[in-house]
């Protein structure tokens, strides 16, 4: 048992829809124990355990409002990137609750027992504000306190402690949220490798285990971490130095924006001024690198260009000509042997010629003007007119989401799995995957497990102009290097696009890639697509020229062209999303399709 | 010297710059024109070591090329080399105007990047004006790759965000180190030439490369060829044809043959196109472009020939 303050436990109340704090009529009574304490006084603190968590509870909420919009309704979590009408949450119990905590159980075995209701109710009940769930801000209650540990400084309060005077409390509040800072980093992890073999991937590996050791190694910083995107919070107004260090001294540089503000700015105390992850989203990036020499006298690594190449690299049943000179961390990437087992053995097989790489990823400042936007249209809905900057995202939202991303990058990759099967699948990291084609045309195939994965899960990022998503395929031969895939996906700049390597790219949005895609359902002429692919290979003016030109009507090519323009509204500015050489390379592929197994 | 910088055209066919052999079998291009790379193709061009340059490609096409390197001594082929080429390639590039530059003369050529020996890397080089020397910095994101101790040559002040990497500097005809630089990417307060933002010029310049884009644009133009009538689509792929099979002479001979019947205004009119077709090197190479841009003629129409048009057929 813990007898201790488990800190997240502190809205539990809130399951039963109870309100019975101290200053209510009618105050519930619990067991006596620490976390009880925390649940019961957190809003009217009484010692500096209590006045911590309120600290905690408020950077944690999703809002800074007073509460409930001034609605009472117990409304259910209402997701942004979910079209969900809005429900009512269910209720537990008091009783129930109240026995359960008298055993005074720790967050995990009480998240087992009631995650279910804790993900449904919302953490502010009120319409408009119900948008993370009880879970999420309990979560992050709880790392913001352990994050505050020893940061309070109460020593500042002149006056002797007096905890029964609520203006006293309210004083003490005031001079240690003005005098304790917060600085909140926004890091993107790079790596300079340009992996050109299978065992160069491992630097992918690495810096997936980086991050997730960074997310482990310090569960109360990390707010947010997704693929190579960190948001990490520090309880100072300089940034988490041994943090970044364990990153660079990897091999790793980062780029990092920071915003610094104190604890009254983050928790948008009244009369102060704010500080705000759209300040974050909108600070200016800086590099952070690991220590990097003047001058490096030759053999400099040939994989990462960045170190010495003190260590000779010949491999087994390698020869003599290719023997590589490599620096200390891509040596090792190498040592660790190939880890992408799939990847090894299409190499050695004659029959394999492309493959389809998909790279997912989530940009988070994009993600906060998104999150924002999204939230400006629910509470246009729900019929009120915030000025622009009550607009709040908070930590708890972008919590909340990165729930939903990882079920999205699940959902993706059983996806994969079941439409490509085992065999022709390699997953190298959650967020990248790689399929082997038979041809060029089932590299569509694996948008549509994505589109289809987005409906099911993000539906409202399909039809709003706000998409944080980053979807990249790129279809090339097993030979072309990783390090070409790799720089091809980070210069793309569509929300969807797809780069046949040596050939055409096609840019889509998420709005209109349900159209793009659903092009394979008409009944069009493979021969036209093909014929527009060959001209267009000779000049992209000539291929535009065929395709506008409709002075053959009973043309069979014209007719497919037609039908296309029909269907994607072409002529309309931009309404598909999709310039002409994105045409082209739909026609490249489609032209080339085939059915996968199991299709009829 | 009035002048900062002398701003030279860059033109070459096919080009691979910049980066090492990857695990013995591909070779990266960048699309830059690092300082690394240009100065020292001056160098050796010119003999004189205070020559500094940097610039960047603004059009260019991504191809690839494989190459069996050959050991003569052992008489075997060593593993296919893969190499990644630019196409095309057209840039500019700035050298800093000092004594050593005043013997650039104002058209010349150089050989520069790797597999010189198989004709890769010759470049033209044509001087399009120069930089003031009282060109003002602005924040950017820098187009070109620059050792940090040329930072100041260059008036590259206020690295913002620094990208790096390192450029090999030699130290003598068989040596040298790689150096600390700056790279594509950085954001720095620099002289606009250097910043991807500020290339409109670059990108103007490119609308000269596709010659079909050209034709087409002086086809519409033209009106001999839109004011006299509309053309049939089978009067359009009977020249067609005959251009692509026989040539332009067989054409022309085939338009004069129709000048006495009905077709008389659509022969006159494709008499011009087929002049303008001349006059395209493309075409004259592959005569089926030229069959393709005859069938989709009135896709060509301009809009005002196309209401005159369609008037007509209204009163018909």
């Amino acid at each position: 048992m813990p007898n201790e303050l488990i800190p997240e436990l502190h809205d539990v109340l809130k399951l039963t829809g109870e309100h019975r704090h101290p200053q209510s009529r009618n105050p519930v009574t619990g067991p006596d124990t620490p976390t009880w304490k925390g649940a019961f006084y957190h809003s009217a603190p009484v010692d500096a355990d209590t006045l911590r968590l309120h600290l905690a509870d408020c950077l944690a909420a999703a809002s800074s409002r007073p509460s409930g919009y001034g609605v009472s309704q117990l409304a259910a979590t209402h997701k942004l990137w979910k079209d969900d009408p809005l429900r009512e949450a269910s209720k537990l119990e008091l009783h129930e609750v109240l026995d359960f905590l008298a055993s005074d159980p720790d967050w995990p075995a009480f998240a087992d027992r009631y995650g279910e209701a804790l993900e449904e109710r919302a953490e502010e009940a009120g319409k408009g504000l119900n948008v993370t769930s009880l879970r999420t801000h309990m979560e992050l209650t709880g790392k913001f306190y352990r994050l505050l540990e020893g940061r309070l400084d109460l020593s500042a309060v002149v006056q002797p402690a007096n905890w029964g005077d609520a203006n006293w409390v309210s004083g003490a509040r005031e001079t240690v949220t003005q005098q304790t800072k917060l600085t909140v980093s926004h890091l993107r992890v790079e790596f300079p490798q340009r992996p050109v073999r299978a065992k160069d991937l491992n630097v992918l590996i690495a810096l997936a285990e980086a991050v997730a050791r960074i997310a482990q190694g310090y569960p109360d910083r990390v707010i947010f971490a997704a693929g190579q995107e960190l948001l990490v919070v520090s309880p100072d107004s300089r940034p988490d130095a041994a943090l970044e260090t364990e990153l660079t001294a990897a091999g790793f540089s980062l780029q990092a924006r920071r915003v610094t503000g104190t604890l009254a700015e983050w928790t948008g105390q009244l009369g102060a001024s704010r500080a705000s992850l759209l300040q974050l989203a909108e600070a200016p990036t800086q590099a952070v690198h690991g220590s990097l020499p003047e001058i490096i006298p030759p053999p400099i690594c040939e994989i990462c260009q960045m170190a010495p190449g003190r260590h000779p690299w010949t491999g087994p049943g390698e020869e003599e000509e290719s023997e590589e000179y490599l620096c200390a961390n891509c040596y090792g990437y190498r040592q660790r042997g190939a880890r992408l087992p799939q990847l090894a053995a299409w190499e050695s097989d004659p029959t394999t010629r492309r493959l389809a790489w998909f790279r997912l990823e989530l940009p988070l400042s994009d993600l906060i003007h998104c999150l924002r936007g999204l939230y400006g249209e629910y509470l246009a809905q729900i019929g009120r007119r915030p000025a622009p900057d009550e607009i709040e995202v908070r930590f708890s939202l972008l919590a909340e989401f990165q729930r939903d991303y990882l079920r999205l990058l699940e959902a993706v990759r059983t996806g994969l799995r079941e439409r490509f099967g085992e065999d022709n699948l390699q997953e190298v990291l959650p967020n990248l995957h790689c399929a082997r084609l038979e041809d060029p045309g089932q590299a569509l195939e694996v948008l549509s497990v994505y589109e289809h994965q987005v409906r099911e899960l993000m539906p409202a990022f399909l039809h709003t102009q706000y998409c944080p998503l980053r979807a990249r395929l790129i279809v090339a031969d097993l030979k072309f290097p990783f390090g070409e895939i790799w720089r091809i996906s980070e210069q793309a700049t569509a929300d969807v696009q797809v780069t046949l390597v040596g050939a055409r790219r096609l840019r889509s949005t998420h709005r209109r890639l349900r159209d793009v895609l659903s092009l394979r359902n008409l009944r069009l002429r493979p021969s036209a697509l093909h014929n527009l692919a060959e001209i267009a290979r000779v000049s992209d003016t000539l291929a535009q020229l065929r395709w506008l030109d409709r002075s053959r009507p009973s043309d069979a090519d014209t007719h497919t062209y037609q039908l296309i323009d029909r269907h994607l509204h072409w002529r309309r500015e931009d309404a598909s999303g999709l310039d002409f050489e994105g045409l082209v390379a739909f026609a490249q592929m489609a032209s080339a399709a085939r059915p996968l197994r199991g299709e009829p | 010297m009035s002048a900062a910088f002398l701003r030279y055209e860059l033109r070459s066919d096919v080009i691979c710059l910049g980066e090492r052999l990857k695990a013995g079998w591909f070779r990266p291009c960048t699309d830059t024109v690092p300082y690394s790379q240009i100065s020292g193709a001056l160098r050796w061009a010119f003999g004189d070591a205070d020559l500094h340059a940097a610039g960047h490609f603004c059009h260019y096409e991504v191809d690839y090329l494989v190459q069996g390197p050959r050991d003569r001594l052992r008489d075997i082929s060593k593993l296919p080399l893969r190499v990644q080429v630019l196409r095309q390639a057209l840039g500019s590039v700035y050298v800093l105007a000092n004594e050593a530059s005043r013997v650039l003369p104002e058209e010349f050529e150089l050989q520069m990047g790797a597999l010189r020996s198989k004709g890769l890397g010759q470049c033209s080089l044509r001087r399009l004006g120069e930089v003031p020397a009282d060109v003002s910095g602005v924040l950017g994101t820098l187009n070109t790759r620059i050792p940090l101790a040329r930072q100041e040559m260059f008036r590259l002040r206020e690295v913002h965000m620094p990208i790096y990497g390192y450029l090999f500097e030699p130290t003598s005809p068989y040596t040298g180190n790689y150096v600390l630089s700056l790279f594509e990417g950085t954001r720095a307060v620099a002289p606009p030439f250097l910043l991807r933002e500020f290339c409109h010029e670059d990108k103007r310049r490119d609308l000269r490369v596709d010659e079909i884009e050209m034709l087409r644009q002086r086809i519409e133009e033209c009106d001999h060829v839109w004011q006299r009538c509309t053309y049939t689509p089978n009067f359009l792929d009977n020249v067609g044809a005959v251009l692509a099979d026989h040539g332009f002479g067989v054409a022309r001979t085939f338009l004069a043959t129709r000048e006495e019947r009905r077709e008389s205004d659509q022969a006159a009119g494709l008499k011009e196109v087929l002049r303008l077709l001349e006059t395209c090197p493309r075409v004259q190479q592959n005569r089926g472009i030229g069959r393709l841009i005859i069938k989709s003629l009135e896709a060509m129409r301009p809009l005002r020939y196309k209401q005159a048009r369609d008037q007509k057929r209204r009163a018909r």
